[in-house]
């Protein structure tokens, strides 16, 4: 008689129970079920696998133990940050560590600090707030010390200024072998350090037909009454996949006549332009109060729970019930898994744009102020304050 | 509105039993994992009545982790707690994970064995009327009927003792 036993068997029958790996196994089945790592990346994903595809290549996972910067470049609203965002989705877990800083320009312009984001970047990759930072030099020291220990997956979304890439991502000595750096960004001399640069490829006919399509009529192609149409919309939107959005959001419910209208606009607007293109379904807005809540929205609550706002935007009388499911519609806003608001930086930067030209020279006759020195400055100066809405 | 979530995971758990070091141990480990996890562990203000505050945290939670060990069901805050736990996870959503610490699933299912023997003492110590005690035995079986952890030692060894003894007289 010969019987063998399993491995498992053995260890089971000495009474021996690892409750080290036991927790670490509950604690990964937590995670998991509060995916929480997962970032929302968009609803019609159209074209982006292979351009993910393409960018993963380039940063070389498997092989080196070096630590490699990819810059991600395109213009605006083409889709860097969706693609910088799938990529931290799927190759997140393999890294000791990560982080993802949404919108590093947005947060210089407004806060005019890097030192919470020095502090978000160890939050992330230590899950403590334990750590201090005083100002933007020491931050960078703790960075450096913090990070060199482990093979992290960082990414630095919308960059616009060297000096911020300075208190971010000083070197690539500040982080452990194997890390992997993602830099997006419109502005290529900022890209210098990297050792890859992927350039977005732009979307070809088929997909930004599939795309407008998508937002247009929830059908991944035109109908044939429709189809004329679509491709002249295409064409002057320039492929660019934001605008194909907005505009595919905003026609979506429209008449032919309408399609007329937009298509004789757009074809006036220069094709760099992109802004002017966007506000086309701005101005299509049929409520004022909806147009109001969106320029709200792009100067103080991006990034805040949609609820929230709600309230707060009900509480100064507007409809915002109806008037955020319009904008959501739209695609002037979105929302993400966390409920939180987002709206695309083009977008935001219209709507700044508009209250701007309210009063181009006199800060204090325009409806809102987002910036903190500006508002600061009216403070000071002047307590005639009937103008600011808020 | 949707109640908005304060706490990723609520720890249910028998504070003298389930041991203190494994259940510290659990704490932190999420805590590392930047999981946000509220434990009860202010064993002073255990009284009878279950505090509003720990039935609010439940109800903030996502997702409550029961450590379901020997002496569990022996308490009853813990099997108020407990009720509570299986009302907001069949009406609310909340997501039970239960882990077995050296404990059969089928024991808790059913009542049966040490956990069970504990379970009788708690129901013959304290006047419970009909209605809550069948609505433990209810919430007693249905978690021991989701998958979770099941973290057992020396049963196991006596499992595959038996099994071998099996394996050796068929051969």
């Amino acid at each position: 008689m010969h019987i063998v036993l399993h491995p498992l068997l053995i260890k089971a029958s000495v009474g021996y129970r690892n409750e080290c790996a036991d927790i670490k196994h509950i604690v990964e089945h937590v995670t998991h079920l509060l995916d929480r790592t997962k970032l929302f990346v968009s609803e019609h994903p159209v074209g982006l696998e292979s351009r993910v595809e393409a960018a993963i290549k380039l940063l070389n996972i498997q092989k080196s133990e070096d630590v490699l910067l990819l810059g991600i470049w395109g213009m605006g609203g083409t889709g860097k940050t969706t693609i910088a965002k799938a990529i931290y989705n799927q190759i997140g877990r393999k890294f000791e560590g990560m982080s993802f800083l949404l919108d590093v320009r947005e947060f210089w312009e407004t806060h005019a600090s890097l030192v919470s984001l020095q502090q978000q970047v160890l939050c992330d990759v230590y899950k403590t707030t334990t750590f201090k930072i005083h100002d933007i030099e020491s931050g960078k020291i703790i960075l450096k010390q913090r990070l060199a220990q482990k093979r992290v997956l960082f990414v630095l979304d919308d960059v616009n200024e060297l000096h911020q890439l300075n208190a971010l991502c000083g070197s690539r000595e500040w982080f452990g072998s194997g890390s992997r750096i993602i830099i997006t960004t419109r502005d290529m001399r900022l890209l210098r350090s990297c050792n890859q640069v992927y350039a977005i490829k732009e979307m070809n006919e088929s997909e930004s037909l599939e795309l407008f399509s998508w937002h247009a009529f929830k059908l991944p192609s035109p109908p044939i009454d429709f189809a004329t149409h679509s491709t002249d919309v295409i064409a002057y939107s320039g492929r660019l996949p934001l605008a194909l959005e907005v505009l595919g959001s905003y026609l979506s419910d429209c008449e032919k006549t309408e399609w007329q209208r937009v298509l004789e606009k757009l074809k006036c607007i220069p094709h760099d332009e992109v802004q002017k293109k966007l506000r086309v379904s701005f101005d299509g807005l049929k409520d004022v109060t909806e147009q109001q809540i969106f320029l709200d929205i792009a100067c103080f609550f991006i990034g805040m729970d949609q609820n929230d706002v709600i309230q707060i935007l009900n509480g100064c009388g507007f409809f915002a019930d109806s008037g955020m499911k319009i904008l959501l519609e739209r695609s002037l806003v979105t929302v993400d898994n966390g409920n939180k608001l987002r709206v695309h930086d083009l977008l935001r930067d219209m709507g700044r744009q508009i209250i701007y030209e309210e009063s181009p020279l006199d800060p204090e006759n325009r409806s809102r102020l987002w910036r903190s020195d500006e508002v600061i400055d009216m403070l000071y100066n002047d307590s005639n304050l009937k103008v600011i809405t808020n | 509105m949707l109640q908005p979530k304060v706490y990723d995971v609520f720890l249910s758990f028998r504070g003298e039993d389930s041991r203190a070091k494994f259940m510290s141990h659990l704490y932190y480990s999420l805590q590392n994992e930047g999981i946000h996890a509220f434990r009860d562990d202010n064993e002073i203000q255990r009284g009878d009545q279950i505090s509003i505050s720990l039935l609010r945290a439940i109800g903030q939670s996502r997702i409550s982790i029961v450590v379901l060990s020997t002496n569990y069901a022996n308490s009853r805050w813990c099997m108020l707690e407990l009720e509570k736990i299986m009302e907001i996870g069949r009406t609310k959503g909340l997501v039970v994970v239960p882990v077995f610490y050296e404990v059969d699933p089928s024991e808790v299912r059913l009542q049966k064995g040490p956990f069970g023997k504990a379970f009788e003492k708690l129901i013959s110590k304290i006047s419970v009327n009909e209605s809550t005690k069948s609505n433990w035995k209810r919430d007693l079986f249905d978690i021991g009927g989701i998958a979770g952890f099941v973290l057992i030692g020396s049963r196991l060894l006596l499992f595959s003792l038996r099994l071998l003894f099996v394996m050796l007289k068929n051969s």
